[in-house]
């Protein structure tokens, strides 16, 4: 029969109201009779780690949360969750929050609702919205770190997608199914030396596409120590992709079994499995932890992002190397790098693959 | 200084791409030369001490530096530390174009050196 619901449609409620929440989830579960999946958070720190480990077909925000208020948390999902549909809630609309609201990337302002008639338009506004897939796609300039940066937002969020990267010169495509880098191809190169040479790229287009299972399956490992390893060989320069052919001339992909990494990249950079990723913190510009694994403490790691930016701050007023982008510490025990932007910061210890590890 | 560390300085610290070094050696004597008008010695000296007192500093994170990559847009600091307070450390040019010049050589060699 046409017209039935093939798919639960999932939202995910923010507020600091304890009963709110809990009567709007029985209230809509009520309403939607099956069709929707209704998630709760009561912090920001509860939603953002939701939407790490789900996504959502909408978010509901309400304005007047504690800390950091609704118009923050909608930009800063804006960066770590872009194309997310956003949805804010207050109780009192006024035309400047509508328009705060809008212009930094909220879908709706809708009024809390009060009575049963506006709890049914709030529920048929929000069912609708969620029915609709939104703009997956999307160009602009790219610069390493910010090819480094949409690999890491679609990692993290445990998403499925393939990245098109183009230059003058050069073609790609960077599959990454489930959060994970499964595949890159860049002209007849594929595997990990394809995704090192894509990312050493210095300028370009890139798109993202909904996922398509690529030919093989070409790389294994954690999505942090490629990343890591790719902006080590792109600052030796060590990577370097042969010109694609012309669009027309676009051969497929051959059939034969892919290049490996390391028949294109120096004996030392195949590092497929041979660093062991033992503590992960990642937080937002302003000190909001995004994401952590294994992380001995987080209050004291914060604490040395900070310093890092501190001290690389005052190497930048003292001569002109420009702008920091990280620092790697190497010590007998293994390796910590801590990369710093004004939008993220990352810090990833490492230790030394022990004798007969992979 | 002694006849090691002044052949070393004047051996090894020849890379293509190296822009300026700088180097601490036990006795607290500071060393640096420029290869460009890029970086003055008192600018890289001044850099040195700041890195130097980094790399202590990681020490209070649980963190025990044999060597630091600080990278920045145009340039990268490459520093070795040394148990005994010596340290070197190297301002290398962040071209993708240039050849990469064996840095972790020299900074090994400096760890080694007697």
């Amino acid at each position: 029969m046409s017209g039935q619901i093939s798919k639960r449609k999932q939202l995910l409620f923010v507020d600091d109201d304890t009963g709110f929440l809990t009567g709007l989830r029985e209230l809509f579960t009520e309403m939607a009779d099956g069709s929707w999946d209704v998630f709760t958070a009561e912090s920001h720190a509860q939603a953002l780690t939701l939407l790490q480990q789900q996504r959502m077909d909408v978010v509901v925000l309400d304005i007047g949360m504690p800390v950091m208020d609704g118009f923050q948390f909608l930009r800063l999902l804006g960066r770590t969750n872009p194309g997310q549909q956003i949805v804010m809630l207050t109780g009192q609309a006024t035309p400047e929050s509508r328009k705060t609201c809008l212009e930094n990337g909220a879908t709706l302002l809708l009024e809390k609702p009060v009575t049963p008639e506006g709890f049914r338009a709030v529920f048929a506004a929000l069912d609708a919205l969620a029915e609709i897939q939104p703009n997956t796609g999307f160009r602009g300039m790219m610069r390493r770190v910010g090819l480094q940066e949409v690999l890491q937002i679609e990692c993290l969020g445990r998403k499925s997608s393939v990245l098109e990267i183009s230059t003058g010169r050069v073609r790609g495509r960077i599959f990454i199914a489930d959060g994970s880098i499964i595949h890159a191809e860049a002209g007849a190169v594929q595997g990990e030396a394809a995704l090192y040479g894509l990312l050493a790229l210095q300028g370009g287009d890139f798109n993202l596409l909904a996922f398509s299972e690529p030919v093989h399956r070409t790389i294994e490992g954690h999505w942090e120590s490629l990343l890591m390893e790719a902006a080590r060989l792109s600052d030796e320069g060590a990577v370097l992709l042969p010109e694609s052919p012309p669009e027309a001339e676009a051969p497929e992909p051959p059939p034969s079994p892919p290049l490996s990494a390391t028949s294109a990249l120096s004996p030392s950079s195949a590092v497929g499995g041979a660093v062991n990723i033992e503590e992960t913190l990642l937080c937002s510009g302003a000190g909001e932890v995004l994401y952590d694994w294994q992380c001995r403490c987080i209050e004291e790691r914060k604490r040395l992002l900070e310093q890092v930016e501190h001290q690389a701050a005052e190497v930048s007023a003292l001569a002109p190397v420009g702008r920091f982008d990280r620092l790697e510490i190497n010590g007998s025990d293994g390796r910590v790098v801590c990369q710093v932007s004004p939008h993220l910061r990352l810090l990833v210890r490492s230790a030394p693959a022990k004798n007969g590890s992979p | 200084m002694t006849a090691d560390w002044q052949q070393f300085l004047g051996e090894r610290l020849r890379c293509d791409g190296l822009a300026a070094w700088a180097a601490r050696f036990p006795d607290r004597t500071v060393a640096s030369h420029c290869y460009t008008d890029w970086f003055s010695t008192k600018q890289i000296e001044r850099i040195l001490s700041r890195l130097v007192l980094a790399g202590e500093s990681l020490t209070q994170h649980g963190i025990q530096p044999s060597g630091m990559s600080w990278v920045f847009e145009h340039a990268r600091v490459c520093v070795a530390l040394r148990q005994d307070g010596g340290c070197l450390a190297l301002f290398v040019e962040n071209r993708p174009d240039l050849p990469r010049p064996s840095i972790e050589g020299v900074l090994e060699d400096f760890a080694r050196l007697q």
